[in-house]
């Protein structure tokens, strides 16, 4: 599904640059669920990024689907975001002014589709992650856990063949954490890949692989044995 | 935009309800602006157009060359001009003439002075206005029928349609002669120079005007010319035919002393082509109208460029819904388009309010400017048309810069903590154009200062007579006046009326008669001839510099000599100091007892008295000379002691009708005449304090914008400044300073301009006051008070923020 070859992310200002990728290579199943490790500034996010076509490498080469994707025009890229790839963040990331459903309905914004059918995804998307009931609700009046149930509900509404997940509980308590973890790997287990970045090596423990980055580079790509529950 | 984009959109708005408001207003305070100086212009633009065939008219006007004398140039020709060059000018289809003809009109017991155009019947024919009953072109040619508009109509048989037939009686010619309404002609429906209430025929029979004279300018000649008509040839000829005529009028040896060259000039663009050419006041300066013009301009530039800056750092405050957007698919044109759209949309919104506003706004601006102006070309066609892409350029200049810096965004950048990312060109952009504001502002605030001090100091400059108590009669003596006696007696008698002074010439008269007088050396002098009545200077109160006034028991005083007196005698006369002083006469009491010679007779001089301000302080005192003469007077003052006001007009106005109780009078507070006097300078004065108003009004806003921008910029460096030890206190003050640094550059740049171009301005005046670069000061402080209340609100919200959460949130 996914292959990187020798992926370079130049940060430049005046006077300074900044590598945070080094030559990665990478290899993702279909299916796969990866986690991402390694000390803050080692180039995880940007991977992510990267990965998710939020961002673009300054050198390399993405294929996504079999499609080259690194130079790909912003608009095909807005697409393939749209149509392909989820995101879950570890700031939640939901917009205040809009209602948990609305949230979820603007992953659906710039999608052509009825409006029944809008409806039954949205519906679907949040009775997949139980907020259902806070569905007319600002994410102001929501607990950091269902914060973030509104906002993997709105990343799998579209129906992503990848979800990126960023830390996706490094601002919830541990109850939480292992909600929404439980969630993940559900949604990895009905068939989207799963890329998520963590620091916690027992979240790490859940994904199939583990890659370790250090310094924009990758040193260690290793398959975990899963376990069967979290 | 769907109704996500339009819910997010709106409640962004609310939560950001303070710049949203400021946004709001200050848009709609530029619109409502923009609208009436819009309307404004437009009237004036106008001008003339609405008159059918205006495309084809012009008016004759001519340039009149007296010996000694600046050239005069006056909208009127002579009468005998017309039938000279009727159908002998090859271009000229038709040639009418119209005068400008005020009677008392009295229908039953009601009297009222009114006023008429007495036209050529071809006049009709050239300009047909539209009718409503009856024939103009038939009822015009008839002697004593009236065509009338409809608000004439309305005004004195109290209908607007139905009134062929009836009657009024017009005072000319000192008899009351029956005219009949023969037809009913359209309202105007535009400004004009015509003075269009009802008109007849010039008739000769109703007039003592010489229809054969050369030497004098009666009438406001008008010619239709064909398409493609020679000007040039034209000009030739008529000028041919002045030179003709006063040779045969004069015969041919003699020197008429004056020339006339006429001009032509097409009526669509007299009011700014010949704006002294009109006679009906409306002759305010084409650069007023066009300075008004680059007013809106500016105003709409301000606009933009605040709209704008606020609008960014709305969008700034949006960062992460618009990140959230693209990662979850949004191409960054459809990003881009959605804040176009909302700022289109917001534009309209402005619009409406601006529209609103105008309309709440525009009794106070007609009452400012002198004019009727209504929203209805606002309402018309075009108006909506103009209005509607007034907000799509408006939204989409004002919407660009958010929508480029959205569509810049990093999102992942964003989404990771790293903000905006506005970019430092912007943000330098922004600094100009508040700098720029600052500027406009310092500008606006010290002219208008300095306007108004002007304004104010000649309403109460030295103009050598005490207007309050005073009512002026004007026009005081028609026909009858050989009851005046009765009415000085009258008045005199009247309760509260401590003095009557009598004059040919009086506070807010503007004709005056000019005699070229010869002093002891032979050399012409050119002095206003000021007949009075003996009770004449106690009555106005005006300083005597020298020698005495006249005393009516003295003969050698009276100008009117009896029957069979000696010629030779010298006649007493008056000067006043500038008279004095062009005389030659170094000091008001070397003149006294000297002579100067006026056609046959000697004059000698009496007395000086301190020069009357009558019409003007912009020009100097012209030199005028006093007589005790009794054929010429038009205006009673009348002083009153411890009578109010409205009482004084009141006894005047009973005090006259016991006299002449079928002849209609204006009285008129002197303070009020004076008032008037410098109506344009108020206006135009008002107009400036107005718009600077809302220029100052702008700059707020735009100074606001930058704060708040600056704020959300600078939010985590100042919190970061209050982690390393400063107080809230301090914080505040950084910003301030800052703030204050694009005023002081802006006030800095444009107050010593704003000095200078005032002095220049009051150049203009003979009687001005000092100190313009006292106001400039004034005007940059402003300034700088206005950048400190702009940016205080965001100075105390830095300053009470924890920086904890500033930067949580940044």
């Amino acid at each position: 599904m996914i292959e990187m070859t020798t992926i370079e992310k130049v940060f430049r200002t005046e006077t300074v640059e900044t590598k945070a990728l080094a030559g990665v290579d990478l290899t993702i199943k279909q299916g796969e669920f990866v986690a991402i490790m390694g000390p803050s500034g080692c180039g995880k996010s940007t991977l992510l990024g990267i990965l998710g076509l939020i961002d673009k490498a300054t050198r390399g080469s993405y294929r996504f689907e079999g499609e080259e994707v690194a130079t790909l025009p912003e608009r095909l890229a807005a697409r393939r975001r749209r149509e392909r790839i989820g995101f879950v963040f570890q700031q939640f990331n939901l917009v205040d002014e809009l209602t948990v459903a609305e949230n979820v309905a603007l992953a659906l914004r710039y999608r052509s589709m009825s409006a029944g059918e809008r409806k039954r995804r949205i519906e679907e998307a949040l009775d997949r992650v139980a907020i259902g009931h806070r569905a007319r609700h600002f994410p102001a009046q929501l607990s950091g856990g269902q914060q973030q149930r509104a906002a993997i509900a709105r990343a799998v509404v579209g129906g992503p063949a990848l979800l990126l997940a960023d830390e996706p509980t490094g601002n919830l308590d541990s109850n939480n954490g292992r909600e929404v973890m439980r969630l993940l790997s559900e949604l990895n287990a009905q068939g989207s890949t799963l890329i998520m970045v963590t620091h916690a090596q027992f979240q790490a423990d859940q994904a199939h692989r583990c890659i370790h980055m250090l310094d924009g580079r990758v040193i260690g790509d290793s398959t975990n044995q899963r376990p069967e529950a979290a | 935009m769907s109704r996500l984009d339009l819910l997010i959109a709106l409640r962004a708005a609310i939560r950001d309800v303070r710049y949203t408001l400021v946004n709001l207003i200050g848009l709609s305070a530029a619109f409502a602006g923009a609208m009436l100086i819009g309307l404004y212009v437009l009237h004036e633009h106008n001008y003339e157009r609405w008159l059918p065939n205006v495309e084809k008219t012009a008016l004759v006007y001519s340039e009149l060359a007296v010996q000694d004398q600046e050239n005069y140039t006056s909208s009127r020709t002579q009468f005998a001009l017309a039938p000279e060059i009727e159908g002998r000018i090859p271009g000229v289809e038709r040639v009418a003439r119209v005068r400008d003809q005020s009677a008392d009109t009295v229908l039953q017991s009601h009297v009222e002075n009114q006023v008429y155009l007495a036209v050529d019947p071809v006049f009709l024919e050239m300009i047909p206005f539209p009718a409503v009953e009856g024939d103009p072109a038939l009822a015009i040619a008839q002697p004593h029928t009236l065509v009338v508009t409809q608000r004439y109509a309305e005004k004195w048989f109290g209908a607007r349609h139905g009134v062929l037939g009836r009657t009024v009686r017009l005072r000319l010619q000192g008899e009351l002669v029956p005219f009949t309404v023969g037809a009913v002609i359209e309202d105007p429906v535009g400004p004009s120079h015509f003075n269009l209430q009802a008109l007849f025929n010039l008739d000769r029979r109703d007039s003592d005007i010489d229809f054969d004279n050369w030497g004098g300018l009666g009438c406001r000649t008008y010619v239709q010319l064909a398409p493609g008509a020679n000007q040039p040839a034209i000009l030739q000829t008529l000028n041919e035919t002045f030179q003709a005529g006063i040779r045969r009028q004069l015969g041919e040896e003699s020197d008429p002393g004056f020339a006339v060259t006429y001009g032509v000039v097409p009526l669509e663009s007299l009011r700014f082509r010949k704006p002294e050419l009109l006679d009906n006041g409306d002759s305010t300066s084409p650069m007023f109208v066009l300075g008004l013009a680059g007013a809106c301009l500016v105003i709409l530039t301000l606009m933009l460029a605040n709209f704008a800056a606020l609008s960014s750092a709305m969008a700034a405050r949006r960062a992460r819904e618009t990140a959230i957007r693209r990662t979850l698919g949004a191409a960054k044109g459809a990003v881009g388009a959605q804040f176009l759209t909302e700022s289109v949309v917001f534009a309209a919104a402005a619009i409406a309010l601006g529209l609103a506003l105008t309309a709440v706004v525009l009794p106070a601006f007609n009452a400012l400017v002198g004019l009727e102006l209504n929203l209805a070309p606002l309402a018309s066609a075009s108006g909506v048309t103009t209005l509607a892409g007034l907000a799509i350029v408006t939204g989409l200049l004002g919407g660009s810069a958010p929508a480029l810096m959205v569509v810049r965004m990093d999102p992942a950048r964003v989404l990771a903590g790293g903000g905006a990312g506005a970019r430092g060109s912007a943000a330098g952009v922004r600094f100009v154009v508040v700098a720029a504001q600052y500027a406009i502002s310092a500008a606006l605030i010290c002219g208008a200062l300095v306007s108004y001090a002007q304004v104010q100091h000649m309403a109460k400059a030295t103009i050598n007579f005490v207007p309050e108590g005073m009512v002026l009669i004007k026009d005081a003596v028609r026909p009858e006046a050989t009851r005046l006696d009765a009415l000085l007696e009258t008045l005199r008698a009247t309760p509260g009326v401590a003095a009557v002074g009598v004059g040919s010439n009086g506070p807010g008269i503007g004709s005056v008669n000019t005699d070229r007088v010869l002093k002891g050396s032979g050399e012409g002098v050119y002095l206003q001839r000021m007949s009075v009545e003996a009770g004449y200077l106690s009555a106005y109160k005006t300083p005597l510099l020298a020698g005495r006034w006249f005393d009516p028991t003295r003969p050698e005083d009276d100008a009117l000599l009896p029957d069979g007196s000696d010629w030779s005698i010298s006649q007493n006369v008056v000067l006043n100091e500038t008279g004095a002083r062009a005389m030659g006469f170094r000091t008001p009491s070397t003149a006294l007892d000297q002579t100067f010679r006026r056609g046959d007779r000697l004059q000698r001089v009496i007395g000086v008295v301190a020069d009357q301000a009558f019409t003007t302080l912009r020009a100097p005192p012209d030199g005028a000379y006093y007589l005790l003469d009794r054929r010429d007077l038009r205006a009673i003052a009348v002083r009153f002691s411890g009578v109010d006001q409205e009482t004084a007009v009141i006894r005047t106005e009973n005090a006259w009708r016991s006299v002449y109780p079928d002849l209609p009078v204006e009285v008129e507070p002197v303070d009020n005449v004076l008032w008037e006097l410098y109506a344009k300078e108020r206006r135009q004065t008002y107009a400036l304090i107005g718009f600077s108003g809302l220029a100052v009004l702008l700059a707020a806003l735009g100074a606001f914008a930058l704060s708040a921008f600056s704020a959300e910029r600078r939010g985590r460096e100042m919190a970061i400044r209050r982690i390393v030890g400063a107080d809230g206190w301090s914080i505040a003050a950084l910003h301030l300073r800052r703030a204050l640094v694009p005023a002081a550059i802006g006030a800095g740049l444009a107050t010593p301009l704003a000095i200078a171009g005032a002095e220049r301005w009051l150049a203009f005046f003979e009687n001005r006051i000092d100190g313009a670069a006292a106001y400039g000061l004034v005007a940059g402080l402003a300034v700088l008070a206005l950048a400190v209340i702009a940016a205080s609100a965001e100075a105390a919200a830095l300053a009470r923020t924890p920086p904890g959460k500033t930067l949580q949130a940044v």
